[in-house]
C-alpha cells in the first residue's frame, strides 16, 4: 500500500493537505468534499481584486507575444492576464 | 429471515470491493476564467480512472454562484465535474498514478490551469507541475 509521500511524488504534487470531511460518500459526502476543497484553493490564493479592464487591440496583441514568449521560456502556461498584471504590478510598485 | 449475510455472496460478485476513494475535480474555465471543453476533460478523466482502477463515475454539481467579499464582492461561478472511482487496494500502485498523473498532466497544461486537485483517502493533492512524458 503506497503511503502519502509516495502518492504524492507519484502525482508530482506541490503540496498535499489533509480534508476534513468525516463521511466523503454519497451525493451528500461528495458536495461537502468539494466544499472543503474549495476552500483549500481559495485559501491559497493571495488577496487579490479583479476587474475588467478594456484595452487596445494593439496593447491585447502586444500582451499575447509576450504571454506566449515567457511560456516557452517558462515551459509552462502563461496567460495574458498574468502578464499584464504583473507589468502594471511593477509599474505602480515604483510609484511613491 | 437472515439478518446478516455477505453482500458479495448475495449479489454474487466477484469484482473486489474498492477500498480507497480518488476523487478527480474537473475544472469548468480556465485561469482566465474561460470555459474550456469540460466535456472531453470528464471523459478522459473516466477513461483513466476506469482503466486503471475498474470503474469510476462522474458526478455533475449543481450549478451555482457566490459572492467573494474579499474581491470587492466579484461573483464567481465555477461548475467543477467530480470523477470518482473506488479504488481495490492492490489497483492503487505506482502504474496506476503515473497513468493518472498523465492524464491530468495533460489537462492541466492544455485546459491552462492554475492547479489540478486530487483526493485521495482524505488528502488533497494539489498538482501544478504538469511535465510532458
Amino acid at each position: 500500500m503506497l503511503d502519502q509521500a509516495e502518492i504524492g511524488r507519484l502525482l508530482h504534487a506541490s503540496r498535499i493537505i489533509p480534508v476534513d470531511v468525516a463521511n466523503p460518500h454519497g451525493p451528500l459526502g461528495l458536495e461537502q468534499l468539494a466544499g472543503a476543497v474549495a476552500r483549500i484553493r481559495g485559501e491559497s490564493q493571495p488577496q487579490r481584486v479583479e476587474r475588467t479592464i478594456s484595452l487596445s487591440v494593439e496593447a491585447w496583441t502586444k500582451l499575447n507575444d509576450l504571454a506566449h514568449a515567457q511560456a516557452l521560456r517558462a515551459d509552462k502556461p502563461t496567460s495574458v492576464s498574468e502578464v499584464a498584471a504583473a507589468l502594471l504590478e511593477q509599474l505602480v510598485s515604483d510609484q511613491p | 429471515m437472515n439478518s446478516k449475510g455477505d453482500p458479495q455472496q448475495i449479489f454474487r460478485t466477484s469484482l473486489p470491493v474498492g477500498g480507497s476513494l480518488v476523487v478527480v475535480f474537473i475544472p469548468s474555465k480556465d485561469r482566465d476564467g474561460n470555459a474550456i471543453d469540460q466535456e472531453r476533460w470528464i471523459d478522459e478523466v473516466l477513461t483513466t480512472l476506469g482503466q486503471v482502477f475498474r470503474g469510476a463515475t462522474a458526478s455533475p454539481r449543481g450549478r451555482g454562484v457566490w459572492r467573494d467579499d474579499e474581491r470587492g464582492g466579484t461573483l464567481v461561478r465555477e461548475e467543477p465535474v467530480i470523477a470518482f472511482s473506488y479504488a481495490a487496494s492492490e489497483d492503487l500502485t505506482a502504474g496506476a498514478l503515473t497513468a493518472l498523473y498523465r492524464t491530468l498532466s495533460r489537462m492541466g497544461r492544455e485546459a491552462r490551469q492554475g492547479e489540478i486537485g486530487v483526493v485521495i483517502d482524505g488528502n488533497y493533492y494539489g498538482i501544478t507541475d504538469y511535465v510532458a512524458e
